[in-house]
C-alpha cells in the first residue's frame, strides 16, 4: 500500500490538571494514516506556537507551504473524531489541535502508542513522545497528580503505560508506590499493565513490596510468580 | 495439527479468574487485540503448541518497543466455513526466519465475524496450553541464543531491541 504522508500538530495549549504549569508544546506526527502514525516530534520551545492563534495572512501563508488545509479545532473530542476518520487520511493535511493533559485518555494512548510502535517510522526516526511524558514527570505538581490518579481511571491506565518507558533507577518512589499498588486493586487491566511495567523495571528493590500480592487471575498470577522468581 | 496464533491482552478476555462471555468482551478486546487493518487481521501459523514460545518471539521482533504480552493459539481447522484466511507476505515484519512465510491474514473481517473470532477467542482460553505468556526479560537469553543461531536476523531488529540487547 502506498504511502501518503501526512503532517499532524498538536497543540497542547493548556494542561488543564492543577499544572496549568505542567510544561506544554507542540507535537508533530508523520502519518500515513491515523493508524499508521510514524512519528512524532515534540517542538523546540522556540517553535512553540498555537496555531488557533494564528492570523489568517499566516494560515494562508502556512497553507502555501504545501499544505492543502487546516484545520483547527479546541476540543479533545472533536480531535479524536477527526482521528478515527480514515476518510481524512487519504489527503495531506495539517490538524491543529488544542489539546487538554486531562484528556490523555487510554485509548488515546493506546492509539498513539499501537501506532506510533507498530509502523515504524522511516528509518532513523524517533518518538519523543517519552521525552514529553518526562518533562511532565518534571514539574512540581507531578507527585500529587500521581497521587490523586486513584480517581481518575482513565489517567490512571496511561501513566502506568507510560512509566514501563521509564527506567527504575529514574522513577520516584511515589511512582514504584503507585504501580505496585495496582497488583493489589482487583482491576485485571490495571493489575495486567502493572505487572509489563514492573516486569520491565526488573529490579530487585521491588521483590519486597511485590512478593505478598495475590492475583486473581491465574494468568496474571502466574506472570507475577515469574518476575518474583526473576528476582529472587 | 495447525494453529493461528495471535497477541492479546488478558484482561480484556477475563474477570478475575473468568473467561468472559462473548457479550462481556471488552471493547479493548475488539478495538485493540483484534484490530484490523483493511479488513484483515494478521495471524501466525505455528504447527505445534510448542510453537508457542517461538511465534510470540516472532511477533515481539516486528515491534519497535520492549513489551510483555500473551499470545493465543487457535486450531486452524476452527476457522474452516467461518472466517476466510489466506497466506500473507509479511516477512518485514518478523525478524525469525522460519516464520517468514508463516503469516496469514484472516480476510474480510466484519463485524458478525469479529464476533466469531471473539468465540473463538474465549474458547481458545479454556485450555491454558493455548495461551504463551512472553515476558521480554525472560526472554533476553532466548532472543540472543536465536541470534547467535542465525535464527534471529538482528540486522531486522527494531531500534529499541537493538539498544537494549545492546547489538550495534
Amino acid at each position: 500500500m502506498a504511502k501518503k504522508k501526512t503532517n499532524i500538530s498538536i497543540g497542547f495549549a493548556t494542561f488543564a490538571f492543577a499544572a496549568a504549569a505542567l510544561s506544554s508544546g507542540i507535537i508533530s506526527l508523520k502519518s500515513s494514516s491515523l493508524t499508521n502514525i510514524t512519528y512524532l516530534e515534540e517542538f523546540s520551545k522556540s517553535k512553540k506556537l498555537s496555531f488557533l492563534d494564528y492570523s489568517s495572512d499566516e494560515k494562508k501563508s502556512y497553507q502555501n507551504k504545501n499544505v492543502p488545509y487546516i484545520l483547527e479545532t479546541s476540543s479533545t473530542t472533536s480531535m479524536r473524531e477527526v482521528a478515527n476518520s480514515s476518510s481524512y487520511f487519504g489527503h495531506n493535511h495539517t490538524m491543529v489541535v488544542d489539546m487538554k493533559y486531562e484528556e490523555f485518555t487510554p485509548s488515546f494512548i493506546s492509539r498513539l502508542k499501537s501506532c506510533i510502535y507498530e509502523k515504524p517510522a522511516e528509518f532513523g526516526e524517533t518518538v519523543d513522545y517519552i521525552e514529553l511524558f518526562k518533562s511532565v514527570r518534571n514539574d512540581k505538581n507531578y507527585k500529587s497528580f500521581i497521587q490523586s490518579l486513584e480517581n481518575s481511571d482513565e489517567l490512571k491506565l496511561s501513566v502506568i503505560v507510560l512509566l514501563s518507558f521509564v527506567k527504575f533507577n529514574d522513577t520516584f518512589d511515589f511512582e514504584r508506590n503507585f504501580i505496585v499498588e495496582q497488583l493489589f486493586s482487583s482491576d485485571l487491566q490495571y493489575q495486567e499493565n502493572a505487572l509489563i511495567t514492573i516486569s520491565l523495571w526488573n529490579n530487585k528493590e521491588l521483590l519486597l513490596r511485590i512478593r505478598d500480592a495475590k492475583i486473581e487471575n491465574r494468568f496474571l498470577q502466574k506472570r507475577l510468580d515469574k518476575i518474583i522468581a526473576r528476582l529472587n | 495439527m495447525s494453529y493461528l496464533a495471535h497477541k492479546i491482552q488478558i484482561c480484556n478476555w477475563m474477570k478475575g479468574n473468568e473467561i468472559v462471555s462473548l457479550d462481556e468482551v471488552k471493547g479493548d478486546g475488539i478495538t485493540n487485540d483484534l484490530k484490523t487493518i483493511g479488513n484483515t487481521i494478521s495471524f501466525w501459523e505455528i504447527d505445534e503448541l510448542t510453537d508457542l514460545q517461538d511465534v510470540a518471539v516472532s511477533i515481539f521482533t516486528g515491534r519497535d518497543e520492549l513489551l510483555d504480552f500473551y499470545v493465543v493459539a487457535i486450531d486452524k481447522d476452527e476457522f474452516e466455513g467461518k472466517i476466510a484466511f489466506k497466506k500473507t507476505d509479511n516477512s518485514d515484519n518478523t525478524a525469525f526466519i522460519k516464520f517468514k512465510d508463516k503469516h496469514y491474514d484472516l480476510i474480510g473481517m466484519d463485524f458478525s465475524k469479529l464476533g466469531l473470532l471473539a468465540q473463538m477467542i474465549l474458547d481458545a482460553l479454556q485450555c491454558d496450553d493455548n495461551v504463551f505468556d512472553f515476558t521480554y526479560i525472560d526472554s533476553k537469553d532466548y532472543l540472543k541464543q536465536l541470534i547467535d543461531n542465525g535464527k534471529l536476523n538482528k540486522a531486522e531488529l527494531k531500534k529499541r531491541v537493538k539498544k537494549d540487547l545492546n547489538i550495534a
